[in-house]
């Protein structure tokens, strides 16, 4: 009774215990690992649709023939591409976690996933050929289920992993746009600190690679056309910088309690210590230039964690590469670190896999909780012309050797949505 | 644990705007749904609950408003005006203290459709410059935490028709473990678009009453036929106990829990949130219903709440206000929170209208057609989705 009472004043602890991921890297923890410990781009010309009259013709696309056949979902015909991501990168995560599903309650595991538009290209697609050329006067398609229709929608991103695995516990999909699926893990973390779960898979999923996605992008000007040299057009903090390369996949984590982790003798990547977001209330599309806000998420989020600033190792950065975004990412760890900022290597995977909007939050996760594993921090490639006003360690083209044990996580969306989430070695 | 207690309701509905409108369709037991505005020829059914002559830019500056869709815009109306309703100005607020969570099933679909008819049918080259925000989920609470001045936490809450509901469950936690003072939370959805409405009549869900509108929705009766495709958002103003003490605010309710589940036997999540609450079943005095009017989904909820209750479930008033107000989708599940802080606090329960022969299979008391004055101190609310997840929220009449 007495652990009990613990339980439910005093957060739990909480563990990565696996890691699923789908990325322009390819299938897997290793082949993402690889591409970031070498350094490599994965950003190169559009394969999936004649680029011919758009602006834009690169992409960090998910190559059609590495995408394998399983798992076989226990759901609609047609998954759509997004869901398709989410539904592998979870079997992946739970392969990886070495979880035996028949051990746990299915209450106490769920699954939460953030996405920034879901299913927008699947539902385009669907409105175009069921509703825009839909024959006259059809009637109740008994094929056309529900399951079916919904699929296109993003509710079935969800449910499609907890049907399969046969989870019931604690599960949502929210957005909060390109911060969705940190948002996602901070919720998770909540989730299990306060007892409302066990183990919760975590995450994001996205596959924006399509004409009207990049097209809307595009019109905003926020997309780089560097289209002579593919590889070189994501160059996070670089002063050459033009605007983001759109990526695409989906990576999910298994979050768990760390005594059940414990108890089954679960490999620990990393501990979740701590998560915060806030809102600019600044504006739709640009972010507040003083940072109050994204500096006070990650000041609380070490204030809740018990860990000073200076004991923070390494950022991982959102780093888009758009010209204001890393200007002002670069101004926000001098805000909180002050001159700490400038002994600290931070560094952008998308420079290497791009920016896969709603599951970009949780691919750096990914990425964090293998540093641990490597003791080794990834590169931001492409840094060749020195920005006067980034004018931090970027960790530049190599990647480097790191036995710290804390990282922070910043991940933004628009609407001016600041997440901090910060990582610790774990410690018994 | 912090205790949490509803102090504002905010309410965009087809009854007409703020609580007083809302709560006149409820205990009249009138109901919003009428001919739809599209033309739907090609549809077997044409009724829906429908918001008529709403103008955003009456409530909002150019600045805001040209970044809302339907549904933010009615998200953004209803939260100012349950802020209003809670005596609160956001100006004199801690405002990182606030948190924002909004549900929706379809989000800017009201908007992306025609964009989408533009560009799949036209095949034009352009589109339209505020594609990238107004079509992802997220800008939702971008337009409330913007022209609000609000800092907290926000996000997007997707679980299809669970969505309003799963929002304030968030809201409720989040002051619970004391992360927030203030919870903004709530649904929304804007539906009322011909691919939605081919959509679900194509999966045979909708409502085939046509003849006379007003009678289409009818849950738990024998001549149920499916659901009405409505719009409107209902926002709820939480706030931790000491929070609204300190200010004096009059309280309508205060929530003693939250429990979902994705177990579809959907008497999980009614179990699991009187245990969580430490409520016993029969101190429950009424169950606020998804009551959806579908053949399957009222018989599944039927049963569930004789399994939870046993042989003293015909002894609680159930009843389904989407019968009044069809199924607004992601925002139903707030639809139901709206009505059920406010069945505490008049001490007034809305009927199940349009329950003319009741399905025998049933047994059920549920409060046909007219509304019940009753003190009411616990209410249960289910809320269903229809891809088989279930979320159950439990209120109490507020006391020290």
């Amino acid at each position: 009774m007495k652990s009990r009472r613990r339980h439910e004043d005093e957060p739990r602890r909480v563990v990565i215990t696996g890691i699923g991921i789908i990325s322009p890297a390819g299938v897997g923890k290793d082949a993402f690992w690889d591409v970031l410990r070498n350094g490599r781009s994965c950003v190169d010309y559009i394969t999936r649709f004649d680029t011919e009259h758009t602006n834009i013709k690169i992409a960090a696309e998910i190559k059609k023939q590495i995408l394998p056949r399983y798992p076989k979902p226990k759901t609609p015909r047609d998954l759509s591409r997004v869901a398709r991501y989410a539904l592998l990168a979870a079997h992946l995560a739970l392969q990886d976690s070495k979880l035996d599903l028949k051990s746990v309650s299915p209450s106490r595991i769920g699954t939460v996933i953030g996405t920034s538009v879901g299913g927008l290209e699947d539902a385009g697609n669907s409105y175009n050929r069921f509703v825009l050329r839909a024959p006259k006067g059809v009637g109740i398609d008994a094929d056309f289920t529900l399951d079916y229709q919904l699929s296109f929608f993003t509710g079935s991103l969800v449910k499609n992993i907890n049907v399969t695995y046969g989870l019931e516990g604690r599960s949502d999909l929210i957005s909060t746009g390109c911060a969705a699926s940190a948002d996602a893990i901070g919720n998770a973390f909540e989730n299990i600190q306060y007892n409302s779960a066990d183990i919760i898979l975590a995450g994001g999923t996205e596959a924006p690679i399509n004409l009207y996605t990049l097209k809307a992008f595009d019109v905003m000007l926020a997309l780089s056309t560097r289209n002579d040299s593919p590889e070189k057009a994501s160059r996070p903090f670089d002063r050459k910088r033009s605007g983001f390369v759109m990526g695409e996949g989906a990576a999910i984590l298994v979050l768990e309690e760390l005594e059940h982790a414990k108890q089954r003798g679960a490999h620990i990547y990393c501990e979740v210590a701590a998560y915060q977001t806030s809102c600019d209330a600044y504006h739709q599309t640009a972010s507040d230039p003083k940072q109050e806000q994204a500096a006070r998420a990650i000041m609380e989020a070490l204030r809740s964690s018990d860990l000073p600033s200076e004991s923070v190792a390494y950022v991982s950065a959102h780093g888009t590469s758009t010209p204001i975004n890393d200007r002002q990412e670069t101004y926000l760890i001098k805000k909180v670190f002050d001159h700490y900022a400038y002994s600290l290597p931070i560094s952008s995977i998308k420079s290497m896999v791009g920016h896969s909007s709603g599951a970009a939050g949780a691919m750096q996760a990914v990425s964090c909780a293998l540093i641990f594993e490597y003791n080794t921090v990834p590169p931001t490639i492409n840094y060749e012309y020195p920005d006067p006003e980034c004018d931090l360690d970027y960790v530049p083209n190599q990647a480097r050797p790191w036995d710290g044990s804390v990282i922070l996580q910043n991940t933004f969306g628009f609407s001016g949505k600041n997440t901090a989430l910060i990582y610790r070695r774990f410690e018994n | 644990m912090k205790r949490v207690v509803i102090t504002g309701i905010g309410t965009v509905t087809p009854a007409g705007l703020g609580k007083k409108a809302f709560l006149r369709a409820l205990s009249g037991g009138k109901s919003t749904i009428g001919r739809s505005s599209l033309s739907l020829q090609n549809e077997s059914i044409d009724v829906a609950a429908e918001i008529h002559h709403f103008d955003i830019k009456e409530f909002a500056k150019r600045k805001h408003y040209r970044f809302m869709d339907r549904a933010s815009s009615f998200c953004f109306v209803a939260s100012k005006l349950a802020l209003k309703d809670a005596g609160l100005s956001v100006g004199k607020l801690n405002t990182e203290n606030i948190a924002v969570c909004i549900g929706t099933f379809l989000g800017s679909v009201h908007w992306a459709e025609p964009q989408y008819n533009h560009y799949y049918d036209n095949r034009d080259e352009d589109v339209h410059r505020f594609t990238a925000i107004i079509g992802y989920f997220g800008n939702l609470v971008g337009n409330v935490t913007i022209p609000l001045g609000i800092h907290g936490r926000g996000f997007t809450v997707l679980n299809s028709d669970l969505a309003g509901c799963d929002a304030i469950g968030h809201g409720f936690e989040s002051i619970q473990r004391g992360k927030t003072e203030i919870s903004l939370v709530g649904g929304t959805e804007a539906p009322i678009t011909q691919a939605v409405f081919h959509l679900f009549n194509r999966a045979g869900l909708l409502a085939r009453h046509a003849e006379h509108p007003e009678k289409a929705s009818r849950p738990f009766d024998l001549h149920r036929s499916g659901f009405v495709l409505a719009e409107g958002c209902w926002m709820l103003v939480l706030e931790s106990m000491d929070h609204a003490l300190k200010r004096d605010a009059p309280v309508y309710a205060e929530i003693v829990g939250y429990s979902p589940s994705c177990n579809v036997n959907s008497a999980q999540a009614m179990r699991n949130v009187l245990s969580t609450a430490n409520i016993a079943p029969d101190a429950v005095g009424y169950i606020s219903a998804n009551g959806l009017a579908t053949i399957d989904g009222d018989r599944r909820e039927a049963r569930a709440i004789k399994a939870v209750f046993g042989e003293t479930a015909n002894m609680i008033p159930v009843s389904s206000i989407k019968s009044i107000f069809g199924h607004p989708l992601g925002a139903g599940g707030s639809l139901q929170a709206a009505s059920n802080a406010l069945v505490i606090n008049n001490r007034v329960i809305p009927p199940t209208i349009n329950l003319d022969s009741p399905d025998p299979e049933f047994e059920l008391d549920f409060v046909p057609n007219k509304p019940r004055q009753m003190d009411v101190n616990v209410v249960l609310q289910h809320t269903a989705s229809l891809t088989g997840k279930n979320s159950a929220i439990l209120y109490r009449r507020f006391q020290i």
